[in-house]
């Protein structure tokens, strides 16, 4: 393993030669057009097309335009930002330096959560050591390309991932997330258009700009295309970051790269972090494509797989999620600020032996609601863990309400 | 000029126009709770979804733009559910004091809960802001009451410019707060209850009115306030004869809701017993002129000393013909004898612009001077 | 650094370009005047004071926004909005626990406690629960004084304040993260290896 600051190094083994490509051989149009031809999505959980992303900005009236990198990686069970930043933070910033020169920005923002100012110690070396390389700056490896990145740090707010909550915090307020429309690609940070990616997805670019936006695609498809990084924790032998192509499925990532598979027989695992759902052991030779997951209601989102195994108290960890969602709620909305209370009371007295059987239509109904009527994707996504649950896990209600509780 | 369908109506709107804007302009009535014509839009209520056709799901109406051709509902089942919904949640945080609350009849939250016949929530209740701030004479601050809906502080920042409250804390227990959750009075607030006025519910109630009225009790009585030459408009709430409050009204042609801390605040002089309500003549001229039998010299002391002079003991009530008789013949006395320019008239900023002009229109050509001057010039 | 025309950016830094007189605000300083004296220094300079003092206090606060032309409710409401950031005075030691379900399954509730209980016999220390700190692969996870980490035991809460007892997450520092980091030229004709822990796999 190579030190993750070594620039010279990196160098060798080929870092900033997409960088290189792109401002010695390429338009900025090339970039966007290889990047679209690519299908990569974005890895943060939403999952928009990144070129029509960088097209979108490029083509907005306004300047100056920014690039965000968007290191606010605070999703329950999502580590592959950090460990992919601690390890080697050159390939993220090579794909933040070619956004911006897709888009034709002219500054550009780490945003870091608060949480890892380890992580953040190590992308300031990475920067200070490029603008000593002249790989940051004024006219980028003499290509007239001038473009300065500096670090932003949160102060502990899950929010802050939502891209328009980010933007907010970058400007000095509170995490509030904006209305969309207007968009990021027109009125992003300071109002200004703005490309802004999850980190995986920047540090696929270089590979991209390199090797042409076909080689993505030898993996994957439809909607599903190229190599996603997945986060395996729970009862899983061995956890970590595992990188695999779209459409292996569930059970074989777990049990082929997690050294050994299931730690104890697999009770559900939490797919896409505490926004994301509940996978039942009916589905796991499910693919990992959104096409197949989506429709479980445990889409792959930031890319969490969490297992638990049959001694786990599936109604303490939705409790748990529940939980987190009334603390990181910003508050904003209505159907956010009260609903995430109000399913955690109810979870809270149906766990408890209180519950009555339309407590759980009421349940369903809140959830609906709040996906249909929040402000942000926070909210929206606040009740999908328990919805999942509803749909794919009942026999434990079921058992819940008749018992008398856990 | 865009053309969209609203409930079936076609419409007219201009481009950038919002389909909430547009509704309301042709009588369409879409719930509503954070908006406000005046005020930048939030999107935090989610109350104004509205169905456009072709779109998966229901989106906010204050913040969509109006497009050609754009076919939108206002009401139908999952509309209603949906704001059932929220309406049921925000009564979850909101005691149901409607019985003794003073905002009970303007309340809009309890507006939208009979609209769609909500008796309570059908959730466990917890109230997320207890806080009781009763710490200047103006407003009373309640947030029991509060449903976050911001308008306070977007009136605050972006009318008034003040910025002396903000939404502090994160989530079901956030509040609005002054900084460090100090008294108004260490705020930058200016005391002009613009936040009172747009205020949905009882979170922020004028002090004045506290106990003394509901409001369907009070009679409201529009007038120009006297303050200054604006011409603010004002409406008095008004409850056997005296004044409970103040507000701007829409309609206002000048100020529109809003007015500052004299127009809103300064109405007590109504009622002062020391307020003049007639003329009076200073008793050296009364006895002068017959009016009354007690002769009466200037004291020795400067009315200006004494510190609370009763008026009675220098002047003598009169009514408005001796009154203009008396000051007429005075100052063609003072023109013949010393010539106009021995004249000088100040007129009032609190005047309206046609008082002012018939003034200085009374001296150039009645007295025959330009000794004419403005108190708002100094 | 060239910093592109940003809204207000320098219209404060002729009128408050004075430095603070305690030399403890060296750190707020910078951070102010790196960011041009710009509103959006917000939250770079209440980053900097809650390091420097380890909380907000109201002299610090209304200096902030005093110096950056920011109103100082918004600066108030900035500061109890973000987990990290304390009005009170906290103690010179900071420990976040995460209790996500990843590290609850692992025994982060023991840990909390464990940790709740040392910061109740040691009036320096202040516990708090975080909900994720990204080291979900090795919980419990542990987040003290800006150091993470991993694999807390709660038996061993009490000695990670003395600086052992506990394995430093691989993840901990630039140089100890080597063995964490992804094979950044893993090419997909290479063969496939087992993944270890924290290592991307790129796949055949």
């Amino acid at each position: 393993m190579l030190d993750p600051t070594d620039l010279d190094a990196h160098r060798a083994e080929g870092a900033f030669t997409g960088l290189n490509k792109a401002l010695t051989a390429m338009t900025p149009e090339d970039v966007i057009e290889q990047i679209k031809m690519s299908g990569l999505a974005g890895r943060g959980g939403a999952g928009f097309p990144t070129g029509l992303k960088l097209q979108f900005t490029r083509a907005a009236t306004g300047m100056p335009k920014y690039v965000v990198c968007n290191f606010d990686e605070s999703e329950p069970g999502t580590f592959k930002d950090r460990v992919l930043m601690q390890g080697d933070p050159f390939r993220t910033i090579e794909g933040v330096i070619l956004s911006a020169y897709a888009v034709g920005a002219t500054e550009g923002f780490i945003f870091i959560r608060g949480e890892y100012p380890e992580a953040a110690a190590v992308v300031q070396e990475a920067i200070d050591t490029l603008y000593d390389a002249g790989l940051l700056g004024k006219d980028i490896m003499g290509s007239g390309f001038d473009f300065d990145l500096s670090i932003r740090r949160g102060a502990g707010a899950y929010i802050c991932g939502e891209e328009t909550a980010l933007f907010e915090a970058i400007e000095g307020k509170q995490g509030f997330p904006r209305l969309k429309p207007p968009f990021p690609t027109t009125h992003g940070v300071f109002g200004r258009p703005t490309a802004i990616s999850n980190v995986e997805t920047l540090a696929l670019m270089p590979d991209i700009v390199r090797n042409g936006g076909e080689w993505l695609k030898q993996w994957g498809g439809g909607k599903s295309v190229g190599i996603k990084l997945f986060c395996l924790s729970g009862h899983v032998k061995q956890p970590g970051v595992v990188e695999v192509p779209y459409g292996t499925t569930v059970r074989d990532l777990v049990e082929r790269f997690g050294g050994g598979g299931f730690d104890g027989a697999p009770q559900a695992i939490l797919m896409g972090g505490a926004a994301g759902g509940f996978l039942h052991p009916d589905n796991f030779d499910t693919p990992l494509t959104n096409e197949a997951l989506n429709p479980l209601g445990a889409p792959i989102g930031s890319g969490v797989v969490m297992v638990f195994n049959q001694n786990v108290d599936l109604g303490a960890v939705l409790k748990t999620l529940a939980r987190f969602f009334v603390h990181e709620s910003c508050g904003k909305c209505v159907p956010c600020r009260v609903g995430t209370v109000q399913i955690a009371k109810l979870l809270d007295r149906i766990t408890g032996g209180d519950g009555a059987p339309d407590d759980l239509a009421r349940l369903e109904s809140l959830g609906q609601m709040m996906r249909k009527s929040c402000l942000c994707g926070l909210g929206m996504s606040a009740p999908n863990a328990m919805l999942s649950t509803l749909a794919h896990f009942r026999p434990m209600y079921d058992r819940l309400i008749a018992g008398g509780g856990a | 000029m865009i053309t969209l369908t609203i409930d079936g109506n076609s419409i007219q709107a201009a481009p950038g126009t919002t389909v909430m804007e547009a509704a309301l302009a042709h009588g369409i009535d879409i719930p509503r709770l954070c908006y406000h014509p005046e005020l930048s839009i939030s999107g935090n209520c989610r109350l104004c979804m509205v169905e456009v056709e072709g779109w998966l799901n229901p989106t906010i109406s204050c913040s969509l733009e109006c497009q050609e051709g754009m076919v939108v509902r206002t009401q139908s089942a999952q509309l209603t559910a949906i704001r059932r919904e929220i309406l049921g949640l925000l009564l979850s945080d909101h005691p149901l004091n409607c019985l003794v609350c003073d905002k009970a009849g303007s309340c809009i939250l309890q507006k939208y809960a009979y609209e769609v016949g909500l008796a309570g929530t059908p959730y466990p209740v917890e109230v997320a802001r207890p806080l009781h701030q009763d710490d200047n004479p103006f407003f009373i601050r309640d947030h029991q009451f509060c449903i976050m809906c911001s308008r306070c502080v977007r009136v605050c920042d972006e009318v008034v410019g003040a910025h002396a409250i903000d939404i502090a804390g994160r989530g079901f227990h956030n509040h609005i707060a002054t900084p460090f959750d100090g008294p108004m009075i260490d705020s930058s607030c200016v005391f002009c209850g613009s936040c009172v006025q747009v205020c949905p519910t009882a979170a922020l109630l004028p002090a004045s009115r506290k106990g003394l009225g509901r409001e369907w009790e009070l009679d409201r009585i529009k007038t120009i306030c006297g303050y200054c030459g604006v011409g603010c408009e004002i409406e008095f709430a008004v409850k056997d004869g005296e004044i409970l409050y103040a507000r701007g009204t829409p309609e206002g042609p000048v100020n529109g809701e809003f007015l500052c801390t004299k127009g809103r605040y300064g109405w007590d002089f109504a009622e002062s017993p020391d307020r003049l309500t007639q003329p009076l003549i200073r008793r050296d001229l009364a006895y002068a002129l017959g009016l009354t039998d007690t002769p009466w010299a200037l004291p020795e002391t400067s009315v200006l000393e004494v510190e609370k002079p009763n008026i009675e003991d220098s002047f003598i009530p009169v009514d408005w013909d001796t009154a203009l008789d008396v000051t007429a013949t005075k100052l063609a006395e003072t023109v013949q004898t010393y010539g106009p320019d021995a004249v000088m008239g100040l007129a009032s900023a609190r005047c309206t612009n046609e008082e002012n002009y018939l003034f200085q229109k009374l001296m150039r050509l009645g007295i025959g001077t330009n000794n004419v001057d403005h108190c708002a010039r100094l | 650094m060239n910093v592109t025309a940003k809204p207000g950016a320098g219209v404060n830094a002729q009128e408050n370009g004075n430095t603070h007189e305690d030399g403890r605000y060296r750190a707020v300083d910078d951070a102010i005047a790196r960011l041009d004296y710009a509103p959006d220094a917000l939250l770079e300079a209440l980053n900097a004071a809650q390091e420097s003092f380890g909380h907000l206090s109201e002299e610090a606060l209304t200096y902030v926004a005093r110096q950056l032309g920011v109103p100082l409710s918004q600066a108030y409401a900035v500061a109890t909005f973000y987990e990290m950031y304390h009005l009170t005075p906290t103690g010179a030691r900071h420990c976040l626990i995460c209790t996500d379900p990843a590290c609850a399954v692992a025994g982060a509730e023991a840990v909390l406690a464990a940790a709740e209980q040392h910061a109740g016999a040691d009036g320096d220390v202040r516990v708090h629960r975080a909900t994720c700190l990204g080291l979900c692969d090795q919980g419990p996870a542990a987040l003290i004084d800006g150091r993470a980490y991993a694999n807390v035991k709660a038996d061993a809460v009490a000695a990670l304040f003395n600086g052992g007892g506990a394995a430093r997450a691989p993840a901990g520092d630039g140089r100890a993260a080597r063995h964490d980091a992804p094979d950044r030229r893993a090419r997909p004709d290479r063969p496939g290896r087992t993944p270890r822990r924290g290592r991307v796999h790129r796949p055949e």
